[in-house]
């Protein structure tokens, strides 16, 4: 069992007073973020097809837009902080909740408009490259432009109604990126799983969303959480439920144990989108809801917190285990990041808000990276197995040298990104006390440069197995991955502890401070554990995979036993979902609702009838009299002897129907005069 | 002595009579070829019904009453009459192309339409039980005929008669209930009935007399276990006739329900909360599973509407467990959720007709690919769908959003269980709704799909512009929602909230 500390004691607040908020024209005009990529999906879906690019110079353009303006509202968090909260514009009501638009520029959201601003920029860019002469492009492009925008207004949502909108938009644009390529069915269906998981998992957004906002009275964000911090009575009795109810919904699109299925899959989509998705949209929005609504986490549903964090290692340990036995290469990835959401939505679970959103940063760095590096190899060889690929460091330097940078800074040697903040998730599982979860997180790092290692050798050294002449891809798409490389190199020197804390001070700007411990220095004998654990994976990779022998299947022994089939067959998960739940509401509980509808109430009704015409027939008996004789017959006409004149009907089940409303409406009144 | 007569008050129900006998005259003296002037005449007849509607808006009497309280025009009554009218308008629009092929009595449609039309639009006015149970059926009987209007074929015969039989026996129910509500209170008026039965919730004959009455509406709103017909019905009828009775025939079904429960049994919540929860669960759970089986466009949105039907209900089950404000919130989520529902299903059935016409079946396997050769159906094919799923930010999501702060709102664990029900079926219906976009979009065109000429014949334009309508109303209301609230907000004044 989980220990939970009540961190509040020690904790030092955080929190600075923001010099820029009100009347900062950047502020005011900050919408723009969110409302240029809305019209640059527009623009794209009727002018696009005329553009020498097809539409993607106008979702670049828009992105550049973005990018350059987060990093503009990034730069002034980062120089003098920022807090600022724009005029709502309300567009209706329901009952006494307003439903507004509106937009936050803080702390935290300026970080994420920056990762998503940047992160989708160069991907886009990378897109041009990459999606060229490919089928639909313009649709390609407007949906992405979607995706990127609905994530944006996730982000400067103000409130919970405009996160869910947000949230459900991102839904539906991964659903449309994911099945892109629909002409092979698999994918649709890829599609539709991230569709309908997540959907699953936003029952518990939407209705959390009502328990916390119904007490509160209002759906504002902040309005929640100042009645946590001030007006504890308000909120008290459902803040347990509505936080556990609001971790659900971000389970599903952070992908954590049991929703984690989708994400892999969705690996059906064009490399570009899973790029993005891993790195920057869609799979951080979980990590930032629970980020966004943390003091009701850290001061009141402390108690949901034991849910968050054992969720988060969960997540993390068995989904790095399944990297380890994947042979597509983006699976590969998508793996890594489903573990590496579960270090993130752990450490917040553990209290540690500037941990698991410092790993978010970083890992956007070197995950999107990786993606860009996956695709660029695909792009060469055609093929997503590594069985395809191996050698591929002499044909393509750029994207070896860049993939390898990735692959160390999320193994997380010393000194690249992950390095960082990964120990600063170790050292927040160790200060908290939470010694079970630290021991998970070592094992997981030892995993990932396990998986990771492996990865590079197989398709950068030893002999080249697929088709065709590998070659570098175009600059269009290596550029990106240098900026990306430099970046995951250097984006986790702006948290050393001791050192520079940049990084927690930017994220901690907003309107309710975050209380959580901030360690002094490094935590020596956890960064050495952590460090020696990613060294060992490396290590261990090397010796199994850096000697290329013939087939995939030689090099791939290294089997552990009762594991491996659990491993082959994702845990069984899928076939549990598929079996237990999916096929049969779409198969017998479907059909036997089906069937209900059509014959059990002729049952019914047939039964009345046989036993009218019995009681008719005794009454018959005993009074032949032509009075009652009409009577019966206009009865039976009503039950069973109609057929003569409504068979004329294909199917003749009207008075089957009517008798199920009669039926139905006795029911109805018998129930209430009993019962009540 | 004659009554006192507000003839601004009653002008759109004049001018839709006075349209109706007008295409009645002029289909008689109009020779074959000229007969579409019908349809011009009675879609112009339902846009100047419009404007009075507007004129009563605008000016400053407030409530009109009449006929001793018989026939009152408020706020409610004004938004619902504009919602009829307006839907009644898409659906003639949707029918001139439709109709005009068939090349048989089109006057006589246009002319049952608008019959049906004005009962709609008394019906919102209604204020007594027997003015209510004539509108109502003036809102009827007209479809039993135009179910049944491809003579030739079998389908559409048996939907008519089907139709009619079921239809009548709940009348029957309805207006035995009715009959007992008379008897026992010796009111007909429903401010009247409130008031005399006050305390009589426990008296089992009320309460029978209560249920009846949510029988025979539940038949004209389709909800499960009263929806035998609907299926059947709707697909054996012409498409624009199945329009109108998943739509405006349904709505006067949830006027009715509005205006009796909420003003004539407002002491009696107790008992039809607990009832209209049940067909509310009922409904939504068993017409989204069945759903899930259909193979069939026009039957999987027949059982969608049975499912929207049972969204629609909750909030009635709401305002049985909460004080009068919430009552009148309650009110007001059914209203907004019936405009929206309006307008998207409309819309999707405005793309059936023009989908139904290019890909020459009903089937949705023969829709494959459609989204390839008619990009534009596609697109408002997925508008209307995935609002109907409710997928923000398209209107179907401020539908259901209502829909759930009504049902969280009221506080106790049977709404929400019954929103946790709600919410359940929400994901269920994603499945059929996305599977019919992914069908047009994702899946190859079929061996046997029309040539080349047939499917990519343009869309008629009246039909283009009742698509047009729908799409933009779907589109804007999910921006600002208070484009539908602003108007639901005005009605609930009626529950007294």
């Amino acid at each position: 069992m989980i220990k939970l500390t009540n961190f509040a004691i020690a904790a030092t607040e955080t929190g600075r007073a923001a010099q820029y908020g009100e009347g900062n024209p950047f502020l005011e005009w900050a919408w723009l973020i969110v409302i240029v990529p809305f019209l640059a999906f527009l623009a794209i879906v009727f002018f696009g097809k005329r553009l020498p690019r097809r539409g993607g110079e106008i979702a670049v353009g828009a992105m550049a837009f973005v990018a350059v303006y987060a990093a503009v509202l990034f730069i002034m968090n980062v120089t003098g902080g920022v807090e600022f909260v724009g005029d709502p514009v309300e567009v209706g009501k329901i009952g006494t909740f307003a439903i507004e638009w509106g937009w936050v520029v803080d702390g935290l959201s300026s970080m994420m408009y920056l990762v998503v601003g940047l992160l989708a920029f160069l991907i886009f860019t990378y897109a041009l490259g990459y999606m060229e002469g490919d089928v639909r492009v313009t649709w390609f492009f407007a949906a992405f432009t979607l995706f990127a925008g609905s994530m944006l207004l996730l982000v400067s949502a103000p409130n919970l109604i405009q996160l869910i909108v947000g949230w459900e938009g991102v839904g539906l644009s991964s659903y449309l990126l994911i099945g892109h390529y629909w002409e092979d069915k698999e994918n649709s269906s890829a599609g539709m799983k991230a569709f309908y998981v997540n959907k699953v998992a936003d029952i518990g957004l939407i209705i959390g969303a009502f328990v916390l906002a119904i007490p509160v009275g209002s759906f504002r964000i902040s309005d929640i959480l100042t009645a946590v911090v001030d007006n504890p009575e308000a909120i008290e009795t459902v803040a347990m439920v509505g936080a556990v109810l609001l971790f659900i919904g971000a389970m599903g699109k952070s992908a954590q144990f049991p929703f984690h299925v989708w994400l892999p899959d969705a690996m059906a989509g064009p490399t570009p989108v899973s790029a993005l998705m891993h790195a920057a949209t869609m799979v951080t929005a979980g990590v930032y809801l629970v980020a966004r609504m943390f003091p009701l986490y850290a001061e009141m549903a402390a108690d949901a917190r034991g849910l968050v964090i054992t969720i988060g290692a969960i997540t993390l340990i068995i989904a790095g285990l399944l990297a380890v036995v994947q042979d597509d290469i983006k699976k590969v990835l998508a793996y890594s990041t489903v573990s590496q959401l579960g270090y993130m939505v752990a450490a917040l679970g553990a209290g540690a808000y500037t941990a698991g959103l410092f790993h978010l940063w970083t890992h956007a760095f070197f995950k999107g990276l990786l993606f860009l590096g996956a695709g660029s190899v695909i792009h060469s060889v055609h093929s997503n197995n590594m069985s395809d690929m191996g050698g591929l460091r002499k044909p393509m330097p750029v994207t070896f040298s860049t993939f390898v940078a990735g692959t160390l800074a999320l193994a997380g040697i010393f000194p690249l990104a992950g390095f960082f903040s990964k120990d600063e998730v170790l050292a927040a599982f160790n200060h908290e006390g939470y010694t079970a979860v630290l021991v998970i997180g070592i094992i997981g790092a030892f995993i990932t440069a396990f998986y990771m290692a492996r990865t590079v050798f197989l398709t950068f050294y030893g002999t080249y197995k697929g088709h065709g002449h590998p070659h570098e891809s175009p600059k269009v798409m290596t550029v990106p991955m240098m900026i990306l490389a430099g970046l995951a190199v250097v984006g986790g020197w702006v948290n050393i502890p001791g050192l520079y804390t940049g990084f927690t001070e930017w994220v901690g700007t907003r309107a309710h401070p975050i209380a959580e411990h901030h360690a002094e220095s490094f935590d020596w004998p956890v960064l050495a554990i952590g460090l020696t654990a990613a060294l060992l994976g490396i290590v261990a990779g090397y010796l199994l995979y850096f000697k290329d022998k013939q087939t995939q299947l030689e090099r791939d022994t290294f089997r552990i036993p009762l594991l491996w089939p659990l491993l082959e067959h994702k845990y069984y998960l899928d076939d549990l979902y598929l079996g237990g739940i999916v096929n049969p509401i779409k198969g017998p509980i479907a059909r036997f609702v089906n069937w209900t509808n059509s014959y059990i109430f002729d049952g019914i009704v047939n039964g009345a009838g046989f036993l009218a015409r019995a009681v008719a027939g005794v009454v018959y008996g005993v009074f032949d009299q032509r009075g009652i004789d009409l009577a019966l017959n206009g009865l039976a006409f009503t039950t069973d002897g109609a057929g003569g004149k409504t068979r004329l009907l294909q199917t003749g089940k009207v008075q089957q129907y009517a008798g199920a409303t009669v039926i139905g409406a006795a029911l109805l009144v018998i129930g209430f005069v009993i019962f009540r | 002595m004659t009554p006192d007569i507000d003839y601004l008050a009653l002008a759109p129900e004049i001018t839709l009579a006075v349209t109706a006998v007008v295409v009645l005259m002029l289909d008689l003296f109009l020779p074959r070829s000229q007969k579409y002037w019908t349809a011009v005449v009675a879609v112009l007849g339902v846009s100047f019904a419009a404007l009075p509607l507007i004129a009563l808006a605008v000016s400053d009497v407030g409530e009109r009453s009449m006929l001793g309280g018989s026939f009152v025009v408020d706020d409610f009554a004004l938004v619902l009459k504009g919602l009829f009218v307006v839907s009644g308008y898409l659906v003639l629009l949707m029918s001139v192309s439709y109709i005009e092929s068939d090349r048989y009595y089109q006057g006589e449609y246009y002319f049952l339409m608008l019959m049906s039309i004005l009962g709609s639009v008394v019906l919102a006015s209604s204020r007594d039980l027997i003015t209510l149970f004539i509108a109502i059926e003036l809102v009827s009987q007209p479809m039993y005929l135009l179910a049944g209007w491809r003579k030739g074929d079998l389908r559409s015969n048996e939907a008519s008669l089907k139709y009619y039989l079921l239809g009548v026996l709940a009348s029957a129910l309805m207006l035995y209930g009715m009959s007992f509500v008379y008897g026992l209170t010796g009111e007909l008026t429903l401010a009247g009935i409130a008031e005399a039965g006050a305390g009589m919730a426990d008296d089992p004959a009320f309460i029978m007399a209560l249920l009846f009455m949510i029988a025979g509406f539940g038949f004209k709103v389709s909800a499960v276990p009263f929806h035998f017909w609907a299926p059947d019905t709707y697909e054996g009828a012409p498409t624009p006739v199945t329009a109108y009775l998943s739509v405006s025939s349904k709505a006067a079904g949830f006027v009715a329900l509005l205006v009796v429960l909420y003003s004539a049994f407002p002491d009696a919540a107790g008992v039809w909360g607990p009832a209209v929860w049940i067909l509310a669960a009922l409904s939504m759970t068993l017409a989204n599973l069945t759903a899930l089986r259909q193979t069939n466009i026009v039957r999987l949105l027949a059982y969608s509407s049975v499912a929207q039907a049972g969204f629609m209900l909750v909030p009635f089950a709401a305002a049985a467990t909460t004080d009068q404000i919430g009552l009148g919130e309650a009110f007001a989520a059914t209203v907004t959720y019936i405009v929206i529902y309006a307008f998207m299903n409309l819309g999707a059935f405005a793309v059936v007709i023009a989908g139904a016409r290019k890909t020459g079946t009903g089937d949705i396997e023969g829709w494959g690919g459609l989204g390839s050769y008619a990009p534009g159906i596609g697109l408002l094919a997925g508008a209307f769908f995935f609002s109907l799923a409710g997928i923000p930010p398209l209107a179907g999501w401020i539908a259901k959003l209502v829909m759930f702060s009504a049902a969280m709102g009221a506080g106790s664990g049977w709404m929400v269980a019954l929103a946790a029900i709600a919410a359940v079926n929400a994901v269920i219906a994603l499945f059929y709704y996305a599977r019919v976009v992914k069908t047009i979009w994702m899946d190859p065109v079929p061996a046997t799909a029309p040539d080349e000429q047939v499917r990519t014949s343009p869309v008629a334009g009246s039909l283009g512009l009742a698509l047009g309508l729908s799409v933009v109303v779907v589109v804007a209301a999910g921006f600002f929602p208070s484009l539908v609230t602003f108007f639901s907000e005005a009605t609930r004044a009626l529950a007294g909230g």
